[in-house]
């Protein structure tokens, strides 16, 4: 299926969160995600949520003002 | 005290964590400010990338507690979901609210900015948002649930220091119970002094300090410019005036009234 990862085009098969970030070697420690404009906690990262066209959030902590 | 949502803080100086010559001058700059609050972000991760782990280690060696901002966001969606990410990767309640409404000035959209506040509250969250000196949308801030209100003094940025002081000290006056902190556009200590001279519970700035030719300096100098505010404002200050009033006693100058004879 085709995801938008951070605003890319990216070919995936994992239906899970856990699944896609190992597939696409994202660490998963400090790490939050949202599909589609909805956070998806960490405890609903093995649910098999993701389906064609989806759009996907990665983000990290970062330097902020 | 100072209390930001039930928690007291012990500095009136808030700091940012962006655009630091290194990380180890902002560890550093954060200890010689004194702040206990740092403001944090999030951007998108790489694949492969460990840049998150890496910041938020350093962070939390300084044992501050983080305040994720929702920055660069210019609609309600974004700014509500950039939130509900913060408190995912933080976990904190705490947000500061930013949604951008004009590029070139980064001001601040009140009405999005008012709509996300009442959001968000509901959801849980302890919003400090940045906005205007505008007495309605501050009043309005507060109807939404939001404890804390941040206005600006100048565009983020700028270094202009407070450039309305007129409805600032209006704004303070109205609403003297709810913890208010002056957010962007400080560039010199005395700016912060002038904040909390004007009854303003704390400050928040960034760029006055990283971007100092030495940023832990700039940083202790902005803690004691928050104090001597503060304290000039506990101490009261007096009323300013349009004429002269000599300070030197006049009864007993020397050749008083010898002009007459």
């Amino acid at each position: 299926m085709m995801l938008t990862v951070n605003g890319e085009r990216r070919e995936a098969r994992s239906a899970t969160v856990r699944r896609l970030l190992g597939e696409l070697d994202y660490e998963t420690e400090f790490v939050a995600v949202a599909v589609n404009y909805t956070v998806l906690p960490r405890g609903r990262w093995d649910e098999p949520v993701l389906k064609d066209g989806d759009a996907v959030e990665i983000v990290s902590p970062r330097q902020g003002g | 005290m100072l209390t930001f949502y039930g928690q007291e803080v012990a500095s009136r100086l808030l700091i940012g964590t962006a655009l630091y010559p290194s990380p180890t001058i902002m560890q550093q700059a954060i200890k010689a400010s004194g702040a206990a609050i740092v403001t944090v972000s999030l951007r998108r991760e790489a694949a492969g990338g460990k840049a998150g782990d890496a910041f938020w280690s350093l962070i939390r060696d300084t044992g501050a507690r983080v305040l994720p901002n929702t920055a660069g966001c210019r609609t309600v969606r974004e700014a509500v979901t950039t939130a509900e990410l913060a408190r995912e990767l933080f976990g904190t309640p705490w947000i500061k609210l930013e949604v951008i409404g004009d590029d070139e000035t980064l001001q601040p959209d009140v009405v999005g900015l008012v709509e996300a506040a009442a959001l968000l509250t509901r959801e849980g969250f302890n919003v400090f948002p940045y906005c205007t000196e505008d007495l309605t949308v501050a009043g309005r801030l507060i109807d939404a649930g939001c404890e804390v209100v941040m206005p600006w003094a100048a565009p983020i940025g700028s270094a202009k220091g407070i450039v309305n002081p007129a409805p600032l000290a209006l704004l303070r006056a109205r609403f003297p119970d709810v913890p208010m902190v002056i957010d962007a556009g400080l560039g010199a200590p005395s700016h912060a002094a002038h904040a909390l001279e004007l009854g303003y519970d704390a400050v928040l700035l960034n760029t006055a300090i990283a971007k100092a030719g030495d940023p832990v300096a700039m940083a202790e100098a902005f803690r004691l410019a928050a104090e001597a505010g503060r304290t000039a404002y506990e101490a009261g200050l007096m009323a300013p005036r349009d004429f002269a009033s000599p300070s030197t006693p006049v009864v007993g100058t020397p050749f008083w009234h010898a002009a007459t004879s």
